[in-house]
């Protein structure tokens, strides 16, 4: 396994939604500089992990590490902050704000002078925003809006960014170019942890993954431990 | 042509007033009922110090004073209405923030029946008097009179709405307004601060809710402890007429109904006046009933 420092490590984390008892006894770890997938069929526990990361639901057991701070029980501003981005489920661009000002928003936690800067870097690594950014978010394209997702979510300049399902209803082309920039970005430094039903090319991009079922981590391990595994391989990859 | 100057003074002030109901309702979808009192606030602290600053037996009163006598009243009425803007939305509706809809609906009527006594308390049940602050004068549009001070609500209405304009489409804090409108969950993800934001929103609202009441006292001349309830109906009327939720709309909205009530009002020599209260709020019902977006709504659905 990976020797590197973690960047984010979950420790037996419990999340509940009232008194429905939704992330059991959850362990993750991700390396500085790595790109891990989270894999699990529908209602696993997915998107409440993610949103356990940013505070948008407390953990009520375990706690949550981001480099040496501790974060859980802080806000999702100080949170943001501290270096998280995320890339929700379903986009959440802001429909009735322009490609310009949606990115904007996303260096929100910002007060340096270099803000533009990102803003050509992000047109340059989407084209197509630049060629929108007058267009408001909500009559793009499904693809064009992750594609904003993704812009905004690195207007933050990250440490960490989170990826809620990058690849939901977009063409396999697309979905291609949307895991090209993620290595892309994650080669300029930025860690990556994504979750994705499309196990084979998420694993192919990441280096490790956890396979998570009704709220517990069933499987983890490398990429290729992970595509190997005959658990992967019928459930995810279709194999019989 | 009078009657076109009347109802765009009156519709200018209700303007102002329907901005802070669409403000609130686009950020938290909340029908604030104290916003016509928070305006009646507005006033009753402008009249002290109108009395303070204009001689009162003076009816030519110099231009310098009347300038600095109504700065200052509208400085002050701005700020502590804001700040009561504010302190109600903090007592008030953020503990009910997530509760079902109707249980802040309800709040808001009272707070806004608790800030109604506390005026009648404060200032009795009769209209309070002002000053006369700016000395008339009238000049002559296309051959109908008008008096300075309809002159400057009108102006002073057109630059509020303008300033307000460009703060929510310009400026970071405006569009951070417009983001946590839209998508309350994701602006947080953002690390915007979304409690800080509504605040924000109901300070400017209720500012503006202040400072139109100066330009309201100005021109009537007085102001009851209810006056703020009446206003506030019409006004609400205008934001829903323009789209409930749409700045621009507002605005349409506040300007049609002041042209409609001048209207109503002239019609069979003066005495429309008893028929206007009726038609505006009839007004209000047939919006609702075929056109719930107003007029420059779009669909109710994006809210999902
Ligand atoms: N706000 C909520 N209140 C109550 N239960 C919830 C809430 N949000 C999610 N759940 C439940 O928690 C469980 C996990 O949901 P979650 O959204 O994390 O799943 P997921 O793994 O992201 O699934 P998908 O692949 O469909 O996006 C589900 O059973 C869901 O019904
Ligand atoms: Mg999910």
């Amino acid at each position: 396994m990976d020797e590197k420092q973690p960047l984010l490590e979950f420790r037996d984390v419990d999340t509940f939604y009232g008194s429905l008892h939704i992330l059991k006894d959850v362990s993750y770890t991700v390396g500085e500089h790595e790109i891990v997938a989270l894999l699990g069929s529908n209602g696993a526990g997915k998107t409440t992990t993610m949103k356990t990361i940013l505070g948008l639901v407390q953990p009520r057991d375990g706690s949550i590490h981001l480099g040496d701070t501790r974060i859980d029980g802080r806000s999702t501003r100080e949170i943001v902050t501290l270096g998280v981005a995320p890339v929700p489920e379903g986009r959440r661009v802001f429909p009735k704000l322009t490609v310009l000002d949606n990115l904007k928003m996303g260096a929100w936690t910002r007060k340096d002078r270099e803000i533009q800067q990102d803003i050509d870097r992000v047109y340059s690594l989407f084209p197509r925003l630049a060629e929108r950014k007058n267009q408001l978010a909500g009559t793009m394209s499904g693809g064009e809006q992750q594609m904003l997702a993704i812009g905004r979510a690195l207007m933050a300049r990250p440490r960490l960014m989170i990826l809620d399902e990058p690849s939901m209803g977009l063409s396999p082309i697309l979905t291609e170019r949307v895991f090209d920039t993620i290595v892309e970005i994650n080669k300029q430094g930025t860690t990556i942890f994504m979750v994705e039903q499309n196990a084979y090319m998420a694993l192919n991009i990441a280096s490790r993954g956890y396979v998570l079922q009704t709220g517990r981590v069933i499987l983890s391990g490398t990429a290729q431990e992970l595509l190997s595994s005959d658990m992967v391989r019928k459930a995810y990859l279709g194999e019989t | 042509m009078d009657v076109i100057i009347a109802g765009l003074v009156l519709g200018a002030l209700y303007a102002i007033v329907a901005l802070g109901y669409t403000m609130v309702y686009g950020i938290i979808e909340l029908i604030n009922f104290a916003h016509g009192d928070v305006f009646t606030f507005g006033a009753f602290v402008a009249i002290p110090i109108l009395n303070r600053l204009v001689n009162q037996n003076d009816f030519n009163v110099p231009v310098g004073q009347s300038i600095f006598a109504v700065t200052v009243s509208v400085l002050a009425a701005a700020a502590l209405c804001g700040i009561l803007g504010v302190v109600i939305e903090r007592i008030a509706y953020r503990p009910l923030r997530n509760a079902p809809r109707l249980a802040p609906l309800i709040t808001a009527i009272g707070v806004s029946l608790i800030l109604e006594n506390a005026l009648f308390q404060w200032q009795g049940g009769l209209p309070v008097f002002t000053p006369v602050a700016i000395s008339r004068s009238t000049y002559t549009i296309l051959g109908s009179p008008i008096t300075n001070v309809q002159i400057l609500v009108i102006v002073v209405a057109i630059l509020m709405m303008v300033a307000l304009d460009l703060f929510i489409n310009r400026t970071n804090l405006g569009k951070a307004m417009r983001a946590v409108a839209q998508d309350r969950e994701a602006a947080s993800m953002m690390g915007i601060n979304v409690d800080r934001i509504i605040a924000v929103t109901f300070l400017v609202g209720s500012a503006l809710a202040g400072a139109g009441a100066v330009f309201y006292l100005l021109y009537e001349g007085s102001v009851g402890y209810n006056s703020g309830f009446t206003l506030g109906l019409f006004a609400f009327t205008a934001a829903v007429l323009g789209g409930i939720g749409n700045i621009r709309g507002a605005m349409l909205g506040g300007i049609v109904i002041g042209l409609i009530s001048s209207w109503i009002e002239s019609l069979g020599n003066g005495s429309g006046t008893e028929w206007y209260e009726p038609v505006i709020f009839a007004t209000l019902v047939l919006i609702l009933v075929f056109r719930p977006a107003g007029l420059l709504g779009t669909n109710t659905t994006e809210k999902v």
